[in-house]
């Protein structure tokens, strides 16, 4: 770990936040997806029932 | 074979698919290292100190957060002047990749200008356009949410978008158009002299390439899921689910 100094709660709560924002948005955006997939399996699978 | 052939829903689906895997693996790969390495193994600044670490992610995400409003830009006047619903759906896709971007970019510039400036925040022409930056992702979000006709919600974007450039060109060049403000000048530069020096600047290059890289891989998967949805919407009402 290098010493960050006086400036360490800049520099890891700069890193932190990244993270936790990019993190959130990659979750999001996969959690999105996949609800939509299984609805559009779903309603094509009632479509071919029919 | 031609690039609008991509266009077609059924088509981009197959192509996105194919290359979401690796996208990822890349980006993550990417990101991971030029972290590393730049955390790691880069020397402090002289004048910086230990604050020159935030660059790594400050510029990357300040940089992608510019140029998704051009790509989200390209895919608006695509869809205004040619009518292809997937250069909506992917402009619409990128915006929030592209205001979490911008959030990564606020929140890291405050957290190196408080112990750089002695502020966290200064009204200077780079700060104050690159907030309104923010503000139309938020107002572009807020109006695809707004509208219930998705190709008019998707010509009113679009046409919010053209207007918002003006922001994403002042936030990239305010430093070059008024002489004033505490930011500096940009990072990096085609002109070798002006930009950072080599030990931090290839790291810099790494990082912002997995940045990009993971920009792309988000905006294919966020894409998918919207012609998923609209594709979802068609079939229960031709079939009335």
């Amino acid at each position: 770990m290098p010493d960050l100094g006086d400036y360490a709660f800049h520099v890891l709560a700069s890193y932190g936040a990244t993270s936790l924002v990019i993190l959130l948005v990659i979750i999001w955006s996969y959690l999105k997806h996949e609800r939509v997939r299984k609805t559009l399996l779903s309603i094509e699978e009632k479509v071919n029932e029919k | 074979m031609s690039f609008w052939e991509y266009a077609n829903p059924v088509k981009f689906l197959k192509l996105s698919g194919a290359l979401l895997p690796y996208l990822s693996i890349l980006a993550a790969i990417t990101i991971i290292a030029g972290i590393i390495w730049g955390f790691f193994f880069t020397p402090d600044d002289y004048k910086q100190g230990a604050t020159v670490k935030i660059l790594y992610v400050h510029v990357p995400s300040a940089f992608v957060a510019i140029n998704a409003w051009f790509m989200m830009l390209v895919a608006s006047i695509i869809w205004l002047v040619r009518r292809h619903h997937v250069s909506a759906l992917a402009a619409k896709a990128a915006a929030p990749i592209g205001i979490a971007m911008t959030i990564i970019g606020l929140v890291t510039g405050a957290l190196w200008g408080q112990p750089m400036w002695g502020t966290w925040w200064e009204w200077d022409p780079k700060l104050t356009s690159f907030l309104i930056l923010f503000l139309f992702y938020l107002g572009y979000i807020i109006l695809w949410a707004a509208v219930e006709d998705p190709d008019t919600a998707a010509d009113l974007t679009s046409v919010l978008c053209i207007v918002g450039s003006v922001f994403a060109v002042l936030s990239r060049y305010a430093t070059n158009f008024w002489n004033q403000g505490l930011h500096q000048d940009a990072s990096l530069s085609i002109d070798k002299e002006e930009h950072v020096a080599d030990v931090f600047y290839y790291p810099l290059i790494v990082v912002m390439a997995g940045f990009v890289l993971l920009f792309v891989a988000l905006v294919l998967l966020n894409t998918r899921s919207e012609i998923m949805k609209r594709r979802a919407g068609a079939i229960m009402a031709r079939s009335r689910i």
